[in-house]
């Protein structure tokens, strides 16, 4: 037998990206009852919403009708669906992180030649497909039970680039957030930087009321959905889903720029402090729960 | 040549008790408490060459594993240098660590416990850069070798300890890389399977493959049969570091055995004035001789005892690595009283 590779080429990145999606699914295939039951969570969830909306829709019109038919319906699901990306992308560094810390995994990964970036996006790859999966099956719920008016329009491909920029910029506190767990010995299962973003995104980004609803009740709280990346990723995916607003639309334009911005301070920032909560585990010898 | 090149290594753990709190923090921050330390190494220099089976002993907490950690790459010292495979440890960590092949003690932890075995096997191997065509064809064979073949198609969730380990063992050598680090390689392990392995680290590992490998353990008996050189680690401190039979010679007692029919009053005086002689014992008409290199002084030894009676056998008793660590361990441990 031969010594390992130092560096490994494409094709074999790809191998070890089968092997780990293999056992990714063989994994998921172990859960089948709590994917079914997660199913009926996501359908009664839409429900939910479907009636409060009829309830609500002759308030909200005014605040909504810039997006779509202004069906209050249709608004939340689009909302909940970006939401659902943006969670994966907050909380899978420190889930990675943390779960290869209680399974004594950060080591060999480390001693991998693979190296941590390259592991990190294999296992987002497959997080993000099966998140895609669910997502795609609440749109279809959504639509095909409930009516929700989306419709597949002519600048429906920029979700793509949107869903990207959205992923970096967010996934700078995702980074910050698993660097808690080396850096601040967070080793909870609720780390304050993921929830502080994941509560306020859910509060103020506009996911089921938009935030303009906030300048007559608590101006601080407008300002605030201003300065979160969430706000201007949901904006631009409602715009380009339900209006087919494109790049020349100035809207639109505003709210890519915004995500650029956050994610160039953003995921550099992750970046550094994750190196830095990985050094540190280095020095003190936590990179395992166990010593030896 | 050597290839693990250890200069004044240094360090020190930041410990915390039970009683820290956040007020502990905020002083220790500012100045007002002192961090409490640990020191697990403590100034190690070594030279480790290649294609030798180098053994580190040591008792609990010695710090044989945080060596072998930054041997591996995984822990930054706080003072010192090491090289390993020709590459700084401090500076070329992902070199260092894509050069060692290490056996954590536990590390069968990062199993999937509802995965096959062999599949299991492959996965890690893999992942630690073996290919993966040549990892399908061997680990038939390295599964043999440890001794878990009939096994492979079973979940690891129901293993004995034993087999865990050599699970563990499995993955490393499934992914052979020039050095290997054994922290503890065959605890929990039976003795047959445990000198099967044994022999394969030594005669195909090091001998047909020109690996090197470094063997942690408190097993004295285990570290005795396949090492080269020892080094023995105390308190993080290297008290001694030959081969394997100067430091038996060195620091180990030897014991000659003789049955004598006659007198044997008077004979533990006489024997007094040898000087390799360090104490005799009378036992009824058995005479216990213990000392250092008996043997080169034998005829010595014989002539006199001869001179009591008739020697009706003799046998002599080799030290062993245990007399060794009891003996250096010993003069530390007693120095602290
Ligand atoms: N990460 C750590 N933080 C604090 N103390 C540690 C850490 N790892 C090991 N130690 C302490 O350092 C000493 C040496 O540990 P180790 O190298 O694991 O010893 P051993 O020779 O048994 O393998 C022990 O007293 C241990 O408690
Ligand atoms: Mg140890």
């Amino acid at each position: 037998m031969r010594y390992t590779k130092r560096k490994l080429t494409s094709r074999e990145k790809l191998t070890v990206l089968r092997l780990i999606t293999e056992r990714r699914i063989r994994m998921w295939g172990r859960f089948k009852i709590s994917s079914l039951f997660a199913i009926i969570g996501t359908f009664v969830g839409i429900a939910t919403f479907f009636f409060l909306g009829v309830l609500v829709q002759p308030a909200i019109t005014p605040y909504i009708s810039d997006y779509g038919s202004g069906d209050y319906f249709t608004y939340v699901l689009v909302g909940m669906a970006f939401m659902a990306y943006a969670g994966i992308s907050l909380s899978m560094y420190s889930n990675i992180i943390r779960g290869s810390y209680w399974g004594n995994t950060l080591e060999i990964i480390m001693s991998s030649p693979l190296s941590f970036p390259s592991f990190f996006v294999m296992t987002a790859l497959w997080t993000y497909f099966t998140a895609t999966l669910g997502i795609l099956l609440y749109l279809l719920l959504g639509v095909f039970v409930f009516g929700a008016g989306i419709a597949i329009t002519s600048t429906f491909w920029l979700i793509i680039p949107l869903l990207v920029l959205s992923c970096i910029a967010i996934s700078g506190f995702g980074l910050m957030s698993g660097s808690m767990f080396l850096l601040a010995d967070v080793k909870g299962n609720v780390e304050p930087i993921s929830w502080a973003v994941g509560v306020l995104s859910g509060l103020v980004s506009g996911v089921v009321f938009p935030p303009e609803i906030f300048l007559t009740v608590a101006p601080p709280l407008y300002h605030l959905s201003r300065i979160i990346p969430h706000t201007y990723a949901i904006d631009a995916f409602r715009r380009t889903v339900l209006n087919g607003e494109g790049l020349s639309n100035p809207m639109v334009q505003q709210d890519f720029i915004m995500l650029a911005l956050f994610a160039m301070i953003l995921f550099p920032l992750g970046l550094y402090m994750f190196a830095r909560g990985i050094r540190k585990a280095e020095r003190t010898g936590k990179l395992a729960r166990w010593g030896g | 040549m050597s290839i693990i090149d250890l200069e004044h290594l240094t360090k020190t753990y930041y410990v915390r008790d039970p009683s820290h709190n956040w007020k502990t923090t905020v002083k220790e921050a500012v100045g007002l408490k002192k961090k409490k330390t640990l020191t697990a190494l403590n100034d190690v220099s070594l030279n480790i060459q290649k294609n030798e089976i180098f053994g580190i002993l040591g008792p609990n907490g010695a710090g044989k594993t945080t060596m072998l950690k930054i041997i591996a790459g995984l822990l930054i010292p706080n003072g010192g240098e090491a090289t390993v495979c020709g590459f700084d440890a401090l500076k070329e960590r992902q070199d260092v660590r894509a050069s060692c092949s290490f056996l954590r003690s536990g590390g069968w932890i990062i199993f999937d416990y509802k995965y096959p075995l062999y599949k299991n096997l492959i996965f890690w191997a893999v992942v630690m850069g073996a290919e993966y065509e040549e990892v399908k064809e061997e680990v038939d064979a390295v599964l043999k070798v440890v001794g878990l073949h009939e096994k492979k198609s079973e979940f690891p969730e129901s293993l004995s300890a034993g087999e865990r380990q050599k699970l563990n063992l499995a993955r490393c050598l499934l992914a052979p890389r020039p050095i290997f680090l054994l922290d503890e390689p065959t605890v929990n392990i039976d003795p047959y399977s445990a000198n099967f392995i044994r022999e394969y680290v030594k005669n195909t590992l090091v001998k047909e493959r020109d690996m090197t490998v470094l063997l942690a353990t408190h097993n004295l008996w285990e570290a005795e049969m396949i090492c080269d050189r020892i080094a023995i680690l105390h308190q993080g401190r290297i008290l001694e570091v030959d081969k394997t039979e100067n430091l038996k010679r060195r620091f180990g007692t030897e014991e000659a055995v003789f049955k004598i029919k006659g007198g044997v009053r008077g004979l533990k005086s006489s024997m007094e004035d040898i000087p390799c002689i360090s104490d005799v014992v009378v036992i009824g008409d058995v005479v216990k001789v213990f000392g250092r290199d008996l043997r080169n002084n034998f005829r010595q030894i014989i002539d006199r005892v001869d001179g009591y009676g008739k020697i009706e056998y003799v046998d002599i008793i080799q030290p062993t690595i245990n007399d060794v660590f009891m003996q250096l361990i010993g003069e530390v441990e007693g120095d602290r009283e």
